[in-house]
């Protein structure tokens, strides 16, 4: 887990653009499988999907609705477990951790942001920023320098000391992008970013992670927008819980 | 008013839409508010509810009392002075309690009797269920001897028997014609089997004015005269009397109050303690309500949202919510009503001693108007918070289901209430701690004898039976030796005078030292025993010795005090062979005893001093006036009770004439002594028990309720890295850190309000650090566990379907 602390940090350091980046893969999953057992009935969620993202991609995936787009992301964030299959996450199998060992993994090399923006109601825009950091025990100093940047860089610093309640649902988002890459994660997961904004709010969000993908981030995006998908450098579309198309767009 | 009734309907509608709760709800009320009757019952029947005598305002309560001691009874000749001189009363009337023997009848009986002056039915504003009261012929010396019957004790002896007025009686071998029959419902201090005048307690209370035997006068207020003028009043014949009658009176003056205060003034602060407690109960049932209230709240918002988007206003929404919590509590109020009256015969069963005869428990009109007033009040208390919370709802921020405002709302007030739910509960457990300390601490105490397998029983010799000093001395010491004589019996003493079951109490002086100012002399309990009575009585000497059969008339007279005096007013030195006087009698000491608590465990002692006397070194003169009512202590192996049979049966072969009553193991006197405390302490254990578990239930329904509506916000933090360990402690965190709040400020009002308790405490301060200590700790380990089992189900909150839950 240091080395893969280390590497987060030389990445950041170095801003590589998506040429320059190293052809190492960062995240594979190999023959991924994910089923969901009812009394009666047995639901492939995923079936044997294989997927390598390599660091400074940004990875739009789409499909219609039930495709396994968001179990897809759930896997990759660590949220839920595949049934089968191997998944390397900066070449480290993380599949068979322990729930403490994954939500370590989620805290320190994964960043998210959702569709409902999930910002905490009853904390502030500095403090929901601040939240991973400190479950990553991080001195109050440097949790503080961080913040102040990520909100900085989000265009939020001004709002620091609001509460999500006052703030526009572009806003709301802008904080959790901003608490999405706070921590320097290795990976940013995004859940349909834009699905609970206009449209004027949403080419905002986009252009913020547009520029986030510039400064080197790696991003995996679920879409429903074609125009959105086509911002990424490549797409994949996912069908009956299958990857049936994996595109480079540039 | 129309709408008020759709209002009712839709209420009605809504507790049967919601059985479980309904009955939740309800069954909280039920318990708080059917609690809070059971007690108002009880404070009803004896603090509030007029006595059962005619304008029982105008009664007061009269005795005597001197600067050093207070609360004397009256000498009889200042009762007949006070009676022809004073000016605010329509009368005075006396009483005391005495006993006779039935004799003449198939089997003896020890008869409890009140002496009362002629004047104390009329002046309560009784009249006899049958025949006529006492004529002032009949209560004056010479006068004929006459008797009024209680009516349990006609029922008892008499059956009923309509013929017995008129007929003779045989008291103390003395004919007493039958002149009447009190009421049923007649209750005065203590029952007594009947009543005869005051007269007939013997002629030397009528010569000798410094001799207080017992004796307590009431008097009722002439129309316009205070209690104040009625003071004045008679204090102006004190002071006469003092002047008249220096060697008894000097600093003696009459005293009084209203008759009710002084029956219950003793109980008020243990039935107020009891009020209260029962009131926090209630505050913490009522509190876990409003919780289920908002919670349920929270369900309607877009109910809420309808109305008023419609068009309802403000006030009334907030008035919809009322009407809805004011029928459940009214519903909760009819089921409490329910429970109190079975309560109430709980309560009834177990009443103590110091609870006087003339209250009753039972839910009368007042109680009842209490109880509604309670459940209404209750209503709108429960109703409070939900109509403000109604009064809040946002259109916009419900249409658009943000409703970040009023959910911080609803969460500061969960807590709160929560805080409010622990400080009551600690202020309740801290009282109840408080008083179990209290009572551990009464038991402890060392009686200074040993009650166990003793058996006491009060025997008379009437002077009909036992003319002369000489037999009277006889009997009594050969009723001593059969008694010791009797198998399993290892000792039998007698005394005049006996811990906890009555004994005299007189002033004395140390021999040699000034003489204190009369009238202010410091009072002793005094005890006339038997030679043996130290060793049967279990009291340890602590110096010199006890009593010896060469202690007898004629020689010198001698006494054992206790150590308390010893050590008062002999200090650093040996009280043996000093000596004390009472009255003319210079008494010279021979040993010093282990203080007994004469009065009671835990009881104030207005004669903090004991000391004793020989009953053989009594005059025959001496002997025909002590004598004649003593109380026998016969202690045996185990079980006292068992010995009852045996004394009777030996009574009945060596003298069967002799009457005999009031058999006791000493153990359940003492026992007796503890009721007034073990009746407050366990309704106050009971009542601090139901708080704590309906604190534990508010904090765990209020965590687990925290935790269902965090469910998104705990798959958020385990998204961002929360490990089980976080949201754990972020869950019990909140629960603790609330119950910390609560124990804070719980304990601040204790500190406050534990100092009323005060009167009711002993060896323990009201401020006991340990019981402070213990209760914050108890309350904070019920406050994890009830936030812990919710907080297991946070971390099984699964982040993926909670973050999907849009």
């Amino acid at each position: 887990m240091t080395a893969m602390t280390a590497m987060t940090a030389q990445e950041t350091n170095q801003m590589e653009t998506p040429a320059q980046a190293p052809q190492k893969a960062l995240l594979q999953l190999e023959g991924v499988t994910k089923v969901f057992e009812t009394e009666e009935v047995e639901t492939h969620a995923l079936s044997d999907v294989h997927f390598t993202v390599r660091p400074g991609e940004w990875v739009s995936i789409v499909g219609p609705s039930g495709s396994g787009k968001t179990t897809l992301l759930a896997v990759l964030g660590l949220l839920d477990t595949a049934s089968k299959g191997t998944y390397l996450l900066d070449g480290r199998s993380v599949l068979d951790l322990s729930p403490a060992e994954r939500a370590l993994v989620r805290n320190q090399h994964i960043g998210f942001i959702f569709q409902s923006f999930n910002l905490i109601g009853d904390l502030s825009v500095y403090e929901n920023v601040e939240l991973p950091l400190t479950y990553r025990g991080m001195p109050a100093d440097e949790r503080r320098q961080r913040v102040e940047r990520a909100l900085e860089r989000v265009g939020m610093g001004h709002r620091a000391r609001h509460m999500p309640g006052q703030l526009s649902g572009g806003q709301q988002q802008r904080v959790a992008v901003a608490r999405a890459v706070a921590g320097d994660p290795l990976i940013l997961l995004a859940d349909e970013p834009t699905g609970n904004l206009d449209s004027k709010n949403g080419e905002q969000v986009m252009q913020l992670l547009s520029e986030l993908h510039k400064g080197g981030a790696t991003l995996i995006m679920v879409t429903h927008d074609p125009n959105q998908a086509r911002l990424g450098t490549r797409t994949v579309s996912l069908f009956d819980g299958r990857v049936v198309q994996d595109e480079r767009i540039r | 008013m129309d709408t008020f009734l759709q209002d009712a309907r839709f209420a009605l509608r809504l507790l049967r839409k919601s059985p479980a709760f309904t009955l939740a709800a309800v069954v909280t009320l039920a318990l708080g508010i059917g609690a809070n009757t059971a007690i108002f019952s009880v404070v009803n029947g004896v603090l509030l509810r007029p006595l059962p005598y005619q304008d029982p305002e105008k009664l007061v309560f009269i005795w005597e009392g001197t600067p050093t001691f207070p609360e004397m009874s009256v000498s009889v000749p200042d009762f007949v002075d006070w009676r022809e001189r004073q000016r605010s009363f329509t009368d005075l009337a006396a009483f005391r309690t005495g006993a006779f023997d039935l004799s003449g009848v198939e089997t003896p009986e020890r008869v409890g009797a009140r002496f009362v002056s002629d004047s104390m039915l009329p002046v309560l504003g009784v009249q006899p269920a049958m025949g006529r009261h006492f004529s002032r012929e009949e209560d004056t010396l010479g006068g004929p001897p006459v008797v009024m019957l209680s009516h349990g004790f006609w029922m008892r002896r008499f059956a009923q028997d309509r013929s017995i007025l008129g007929k003779s009686l045989t008291l103390d071998g003395v004919p007493h014609t039958v002149v009447g029959i009190l009421p049923a419902d007649f209750q005065f201090y203590t029952p007594q089997d009947i009543y005869v005048p005051l007269v007939r307690s013997g002629k030397r209370h009528y010569e000798q004015r410094g001799n207080h035997p017992g004796l307590y006068v009431l008097g009722r207020l002439k129309s316009g005269v205070s209690v104040e003028q009625a003071r004045a009043d008679l204090e102006g014949i004190g002071q006469a009397l003092q002047e008249a009658y220096p060697d008894s009176n000097t600093q003696v003056l009459p005293k009084l109050e209203l008759l009710h205060e002084q029956l219950v003034s003793d109980l008020r602060p243990s039935l107020l303690a009891l009020m209260a407690a029962v009131a926090f109960v209630l505050l913490i049932a009522a509190i876990n309500v409003v919780n289920l209230l908002l919670a349920r709240g929270t369900a309607r918002q877009r109910e809420l949202v309808i109305r008023a988007s419609l068009g309802a206003g403000r006030g009334r929404l907030m008035r919809q919510m009322l009407v809805e919590s004011a029928l459940l509590a009214l519903v909760g109020g009819g089921l409490g009503l329910m429970l109190a009256l079975w309560g109430v015969d709980l309560l009834a069963a177990s009443r103590p001693d110091g609870i006087p005869a003339s209250a009753t428990f039972s839910v009368d009109g007042k109680v009842l108007g209490f109880t509604l007033v309670l459940s209404l009040g209750v209503g709108v208390l429960l109703g409070v918070l939900p109509a403000l919370r109604a009064s809040q709802v946002s259109l916009v921020e419900t249409l658009k289901d943000t409703g970040a405002g009023a959910a911080r709302f609803r969460g500061r007030a969960r807590d709160a209430l929560v805080v409010a739910e622990v400080a009551l509960a600690l202020t309740l457990l801290v009282g109840a701690g408080l008083l179990t300390r209290t009572f551990v601490q009464i038991r402890g105490l060392d009686l200074g004898f040993r009650p166990e397998g003793m058996l006491t029983l009060r025997m008379s010799a009437p002077e009909t039976r036992f003319a002369g000093g000489e037999t009277l001395r006889n009997f009594i010491e050969r009723s001593r030796e059969r008694m010791q004589g009797l198998p399993g019996v290892s000792a039998a003493t007698y005394s005049v005078g006996m811990p906890m079951l009555g004994f005299s109490d007189t002033s004395f002086r140390i021999v040699g030292e000034p003489p204190p100012e009369k009238g202010s002399g410091p009072q002793a309990a005094y005890f006339v025993t038997a030679t043996n009575y130290f060793e049967a009585m279990g009291i340890p000497l602590v110096e010199g010795r006890g009593f010896q059969p060469g202690d007898r008339v004629g020689s010198t007279p001698v006494t054992v005090v206790d150590e308390v005096l010893a050590k008062r007013f002999f200090p650093g030195r040996s009280a043996v062979g000093q000596k004390i006087a009472s009255g003319n009698l210079e008494l010279e000491i021979i040993g010093v005893a282990k203080h007994v608590l004469a009065y009671g465990p835990g009881e104030a002692e207005p004669a903090p001093f004991q000391f004793y006397r020989s009953f053989a070194q009594l005059t025959d003169e001496q002997v025909t006036r002590a004598g004649r009512s003593l109380t026998l202590a016969v202690r045996g192996q185990g079980d006292a009770d068992a010995l009852v049979p045996l004394v009777r049966q030996e009574f009945k072969t060596f003298d069967p004439d002799q009457a005999l009553a009031g058999f006791a193991s000493m153990d359940s006197v003492v026992e007796r002594a503890l009721g007034d405390r073990r009746f407050v302490l366990g309704l106050v254990g009971l009542f601090a028990a139901l708080a704590l578990v309906l604190s534990s239930i508010g904090i765990y329904s209020v965590m687990s309720y925290t935790v269902a509506l965090r469910t998104r916000e705990m798959g958020i933090r385990m998204a961002l890295g929360a490990r089980e360990l976080d949201v754990m402690r972020l869950v019990v965190g909140h629960g603790v850190r609330l119950a910390a709040i609560g124990v804070g400020v719980g304990a601040l009002a204790s500190g406050v309000l534990t100092r009323l308790l005060s009167s009711l405490l002993h060896g323990v301060e009201a401020t006991d650090p340990l019981t402070f200590g213990a209760t914050a700790l108890l309350l904070a380990g019920v406050a994890v566990l009830a936030s812990w089992m919710p907080a297991r189900r946070a971390v099984r909150v699964d982040p993926v379907q909670s973050l999907r839950a849009d």
